[in-house]
């Protein structure tokens, strides 16, 4: 269980005309130091016509294990001060100043990021983050995993990553391009959620920044 | 100063470029029209100022200084507090055209918009589905709603209807009227769709076009 994957989407909330700044800063050294670093799979800066702003997404790969050792780093009494973590937090207050951050169970068939890598799928991303009735969080997993399970996503767009929040009932969905040529029917394959799921949905078009090195190599 | 309604803004997409048949089109409706597609897209903005920054009409100001390649601005909406949010404003663009917005989405194209004094901003890359953009009502209620499925946006009632491009079973409706008294009436008469079944949510409140004069 303490090695299993787990995802960590950061949503965090800029101040007013910071985003290319707090962009510069986030990946810019690692914020945390072994043995419990996370992987930082992407930093995304929002774009403007469809999402919330300013705001810029993180997402972080780990495990329960490297997520609790972290913690217990971060808030425990006998731990010693991080001086990188605490620079990189005092810059970045004047550039964010909150947020709401997500733990994410990855769906079935989740590509693993080495895979990735060896094939980017480009810089451009669409994140759909849907909030479900309670209990209905795994079963939409489900649905979506089938969707993409069954081809019905075609065109320039590819499935990303498909995952499910721990503590809320959300799922998120990435699908990636490396360009925004038909970003009008990216979507079309999840169009109609079943009824009972009682999905409400924030689609967020977002731009890989340049320390996302899963989703693009260098001159793409 | 309001803009002037636009042109309908068409672009056409050959059918040798579509990889969506109609059975995969369920929250794209495309339309046939003698061989081409029609799709008509807008971006729609809630903006939340500050009454320590910018006020209603502080960020008209701002989004009228915005140049877009790819989106007209159409109107900047007022949103009328005593009915819902505040300092608030709806912001209503129309795409140029389909290359636009894909090249403005590579270059940036609206993301140096000035944010100082703004809370925060809410986006929605939408289609028309049904009627036609209330250009010249002085008073509408805005209701974004989540519904069952895309199909019970497309119903009679609002003088326009919206949905959500990448999640179709969510959208805007736009209920005009002359002036408020006039809304009034027509709230009176059983106006809105917060009480339909199908629907999962509904959020409602009252917006104008922004007076030529300096706002609050």
């Amino acid at each position: 269980m303490s090695e299993q994957r787990l995802f960590m989407v950061e949503d965090v909330w800029l101040r007013a005309g910071q985003a290319s700044a707090y962009l510069a800063n986030m990946g810019s050294k690692p914020r945390h130091e072994p043995p419990h670093a996370w992987d930082l799979v992407g930093v995304f800066n929002q774009k403007r016509i469809a999402g919330e702003w300013p705001s810029a997404v993180n997402l972080w790969q780990m495990s329960w294990s490297s997520l609790a050792g972290r913690m217990r780093h971060q808030f425990g009494n006998d731990a010693p001060r991080e001086e990188v973590f605490e620079r990189w937090w005092t810059k970045s207050s004047g550039e964010r100043s909150a947020g709401w951050d997500r733990v994410l169970l990855p769906g079935e068939g989740c590509p693993e990021l080495f895979d990735l890598q060896a094939k980017p799928l480009g810089r451009c991303l669409i994140q759909i983050r849907t909030a479900v009735r309670p209990g209905a969080s795994i079963a939409h997993l489900a649905w979506l995993e089938s969707v993409i399970s069954d081809g019905n996503v075609q065109g320039p767009w590819s499935p990303f990553l498909w995952m499910r929040a721990v503590h809320s009932s959300e799922t998120f969905l990435y699908l990636a391009g490396h360009s925004w040529s038909g970003v009008e029917l990216a979507t079309r394959a999840f169009a109609s959620p079943p009824a009972a799921f009682k999905a409400r949905a924030t689609a967020s078009l977002l731009h890989s920044w340049d320390r996302s090195r899963y989703l693009f190599s260098d001159g793409q | 100063m309001r803009r002037a309604p636009t042109r309908l803004t068409r672009y056409r997409i050959p059918y040798d470029s579509l990889t969506v048949n109609e059975s995969d089109a369920v929250g794209v409706r495309v339309e046939l029209l003698g061989g081409a597609v029609e799709l008509d897209l807008w971006s729609i903005w809630e903006v939340w100022g500050d009454t320590d920054g910018k006020t209603r009409g502080g960020m008209r100001n701002v989004l009228n200084a915005v140049r877009s390649e790819a989106w007209e601005l159409v109107d900047v909406h007022a949103s009328a507090g005593s009915t819902g949010p505040w300092p608030h404003v709806v912001a209503v663009w129309r795409a140029t055209s389909a290359d636009a917005i894909e090249r403005a989405l590579s270059t940036g194209d609206l993301d140096e918009f000035d944010e100082s004094g703004i809370v925060r901003g809410r986006s929605t890359l939408m289609r028309g589905v049904r009627g036609a953009y209330p250009d010249q009502a002085r008073a509408i209620r805005y209701e974004r709603v989540v519904a069952s499925d895309a199909a019970a946006l497309d119903v009679e009632g609002p003088d326009f209807v919206l949905a959500d491009v990448l999640c179709p079973w969510q959208g805007i409706a736009m209920w005009g009227a002359s002036d408020f008294e006039a809304l009034s009436v027509r709230e009176h008469s059983g106006m809105g769709w917060v009480q339909r079944d199908a629907l999962v949510e509904c959020v409602g409140w009252w917006v104008s076009p922004m007076p030529d004069r300096e706002i609050l």
